[in-house]
């Protein structure tokens, strides 16, 4: 379980704040899926959710323990799949996977038999003794999933999880956030891709411009969207919103939905 | 040719990261420009003197014997043979850009026309070497020799001419090498191969410069070398009829057949843009194709049985500050682009000594001779320890430590590992270099100079040392004033002010460190022991102050 609290970060120099006070709790036993445009803070809020960035205001708590305070403690509870997997390529799968088995101290006997499911999954089982500089874009993806799940974190953060996957990865890969949240685990992931946010998330968050626009289920987003038709002010779902711009039903798709939130469209 | 002259023009930023002048916007471009000019004019200036001295003492040589035109001979066969390797060298490593060249086959041109633009590229950067090389030896015979008007004209054709045959070669040899060698495909093989070539033509260029000085003197080794059919010269100049060529244009201009000189000139130039459109005619389906292959992805499979196999046989725990070491240890030192720049230097360095040694032994025999007996003992302390020390300072793993690390920050920080540990483990990794530069570089003189061995255990321990000290100095400055924002891995190392830095410094306290055993008088044993023990205290002060600046240092980072 997660939960950021007036979460606000200013990049030295920029003076334009990246995230603006944000509030979002991400339970035991959902998928989280995090919208927005680019630029609009979803990355800033990953890295601070991991304890990459320091925020400038607010607190972040995995599992009730202060990642400020007690960092590696925090840190511990959780596997990051960062988003941008081209950072290793000069060590092997297995030199990668053992380095990340050390980090999190994961005894040799469990290791073997995690790596041995998640590299038969996602197909890699056959190339561990290999060179991640020679594997393809999705090939890494996958190896930064398996290296993000060897200590079995009841908590998972994923930054743009499904790029470069092809469609059976991709699949199992959600079949994968799916299995763990069933399991009372808690899992956070940024995409662009809407397709895979309504299919699989239980709530989702919309951030653009640093602010959070909305943080609830997509049915809620819908029923905010019909309210607001109706010349009602949107209060519901987790967060502060503002009015989507055009109203048609309400059994529209999440991109008319996240475009109307974020853009104000279509019209 | 408005596409060729946009290719070249791409080329040419995407090579040399240059601008046109309309581009320069505020005073740091224009500061950055001028300081490029200054050290180009640095490097120039130095550089020619070492030509322009040879090429004099040459003449001077030459001259009694009637001899002074091969001087032109002998430039143009320097020029030639320098614009072949670096040319060579500048045509595999322009396969590097392979991945973003091959997009440029998407585009509507000619594999002709890209072929073109980058001959023409690597004309352009490598024909400055010839021009310098052979217009120095073309400028002291001409002004020796008080050469009419023509000689020059025929020469600057001459010296435009002169680098089109070498690269044509050049060209016809790279492109059918990395179309069929597939062990060249690979930035890794391509790195290596360029490094130990240029590597070897520096070396073998430094021992004929510094033999050919010594032996000018020797009238017999000059007639050996220089005249007659079957000298060395002759014997090169045979085998590569442009430089002949080149030679006799400017010895009939210089002998008033200005006429006849241009013509052979011409021919030159003639011979070598013929050469050259062959070369791309011929190679631009060749070339295309070891663009598309290079990099391929050879994945080394298993079979399911033998992945099972695999997974129980080589995953273990271990501790996690050994991995953290090991991650240092494999992505410094399996990336070429580093390893190069950084650890190198201590097979380099001692490598360059002994050829420089073998060509002036005569000269420094006497000198090291005198370091090994009892009056130069202190001396021949000094020496080893001050090789060790820079060895082990000067390797740069541990002043561009977090600079290296800037693209894996956002990963590295989000693993539950200490920033101290973080930070500990790349010292180690320095360590390790920094030992083994140390011990190579004191045993080595040591050795040389015929130390007695507990000399020797003194110089090394000083070495030793002095190189933790300026290690721990480089990694607490790369800490405090990171490279964080970079593309090119070069800039994290090469192109870090850190790492000259503490390059420079590393000299200073080795200059300070003579300085004191020298004015003080101390014995080297008794100075070896109170070196070490003052450094083992600064370094434990120094060390428990890093790891609180550094936590506090980490923690405030902004890895983007």
């Amino acid at each position: 379980m997660f939960k950021l609290e007036g979460i606000a970060k200013t990049y030295g120099g920029s003076g334009k704040k990246a995230v603006d006070s944000l509030d979002l709790e991400i339970r035991k036993g959902e998928i989280f899926g995090f919208l927005g445009p680019n630029g609009a803070g979803k990355t800033t809020t990953i890295r601070i959710l991991t304890g990459v960035l320091r925020p400038d205001a607010g607190r972040v708590t995995l599992d009730g323990i202060d990642l400020e305070r007690e960092p590696l403690r925090a840190k511990a509870r959780f596997g990051a799949v960062p988003d941008d997997p081209e950072l290793w390529n000069r060590l092997k799968a297995r030199e990668y996977l053992d380095f990340m088995g050390d980090v999190y101290g994961v005894p040799t006997k469990e290791r073997r038999e995690r790596i041995a499911e998640l590299a038969a999954r996602f197909a890699l089982a056959e190339v561990l003794g290999s060179s991640i500089g020679s594997f393809s874009r999705g090939m890494k993806q996958k190896l930064c999933v398996i290296g993000s799940l060897l200590h079995e974190p009841a908590n998972w953060i994923l930054d743009e999880p499904m790029v470069g996957l092809d469609p059976q990865a991709s699949f199992d890969l959600k079949a994968l956030m799916r299995k763990r949240a069933d399991a009372g685990g808690s899992v956070f992931f940024s995409t662009h891709v809407l397709e895979v946010a309504e299919r699989i998330c239980d709530r989702i968050g919309v951030i653009a411009g640093g602010r959070l626009l909305f943080a609830g289920s997509i049915e809620e987003l819908r029923s905010l969207r019909a309210a607001t038709r109706n010349g009602a002010a949107i209060a519901g779902g987790d967060g502060a919103g503002k009015a989507p711009a055009a109203a048609e039903g309400t059994d529209a798709s999440l991109e008319s939905l996240f475009l109307e939130l974020v853009e104000g469209g279509p019209s | 040719m408005r596409a060729f002259k946009a290719l070249l023009s791409m080329e040419f930023r995407s090579t040399f990261g240059w601008k046109p002048l309309t581009e320069y916007h505020n005073y740091k471009d224009w500061l950055k420009l001028a300081g490029a000019i200054l050290v180009g004019l640095f490097v120039a200036a130095d550089i020619g003197f070492l030509f322009v001295s040879s090429a004099i003492s040459q003449y001077q040589a030459l001259k009694p014997q009637g001899l002074e035109g091969l001087l032109l001979l002998n430039g143009a066969i320097t020029a030639s043979v320098a614009v072949f390797f670096l040319g060579f060298i500048m045509i595999l490593s322009g396969f590097s850009l392979s991945p973003a060249e091959a997009q440029l086959f998407a585009l509507p041109l000619t594999d002709r026309s890209q072929l073109a633009s980058r001959f023409a590229l690597v004309y352009l950067s490598q024909a400055a070497f010839g021009l310098f090389m052979f217009g120095i030896n073309l400028t002291v015979f001409g002004i020796a020799e008080a050469s009419p008007l023509g000689f020059w004209l025929v020469g600057i054709l001459a010296a435009f001419a002169l680098p089109l045959p070498p690269l044509a070669l050049a060209w016809c040899l790279a492109v059918p090498l990395m179309s069929t060698a597939r062990f060249m495909r690979s930035k890794n093989a391509v790195l290596v191969a360029s490094g130990i070539i240029g590597v070897a033509f520096a070396l073998a260029f430094n021992l004929y410069v510094q033999q050919s000085l010594q032996k000018l003197g020797d009238q017999a080794w000059l007639l050996a070398n220089y005249a007659g059919p079957g000298t060395v010269l002759n014997l090169a100049g045979s085998a590569w009829p442009p430089s002949q060529l080149a030679w006799k244009a400017l010895e009939a201009a210089n002998g008033g057949a200005w006429a006849e000189g241009l013509m052979l000139a011409a021919a030159l130039l003639a011979g070598g843009l013929v050469l050259s459109a062959l070369a791309v005619v011929l190679l631009a389906g060749g070339w295309r194709r070891a663009v598309l292959a290079f990099g391929e992805a050879r994945l080394h499979r298993l079979g399911k049985a033998d992945a099972i196999a695999y997974i129980d046989g080589h995953f273990r725990r271990h501790g996690a500050f050994r991995a953290l070491v090991l991650r240092e240890w494999r992505l410094m030192n399996r990336e070429p682009r580093f390893f190069v720049n950084g650890p190198f230097i201590i097979v380099l360095l001692p490598f360059i000594l002994a050829v420089t040694y073998v060509a002036q032994r005569s000269a420094l025999g006497e000198l090291v001779s005198m370091l090994g007996g009892a009056q130069g003992e202190r001396y021949g302390f000094l020496a080893a320890a001050g090789f060790g020390a820079f060895l082990g300072s000067s390797t740069s793993v541990a002043s561009t430590g977090l600079s290296r690390d800037a693209k894996a920050l956002p990963a590295i920080l989000g693993l539950p590992i200490g920033a101290f540990e973080y930070m500990l483990a790349k010292l180690v990794h320095a360590f390790i270099w920094a030992t083994a530069g140390a011990l190579v570089g004191s045993v080595a003189i040591g050795i040389f100079a015929r130390l007695a061995p507990l000399v020797i255990v003194g110089a090394a321990a000083v070495a030793l040392g002095l190189s933790a000290l300026v290690n721990l100095a480089g990694l607490w400055l790369d800490t405090a004033h990171p490279r964080l924002g970079w593309d090119n891995p070069m800039a994290a190392l090469k192109q870090n002010p850190n790492s000259v830095y503490v390059i420079l410094g590393s000299m200073a306290l080795i200059v300070l460190l003579c300085w004191s055993v020298i004015s003080f008088a101390l014995e080297p044993r008794i100075f070896a022991l109170l070196f070490i023990s003052a450094s083992i205290l600064i370094f434990a002060v120094g060390i428990a102050a890093y790891a609180r600046f550094a936590i506090m240092k980490i923690r405030d980072i902004e890895a983007r």
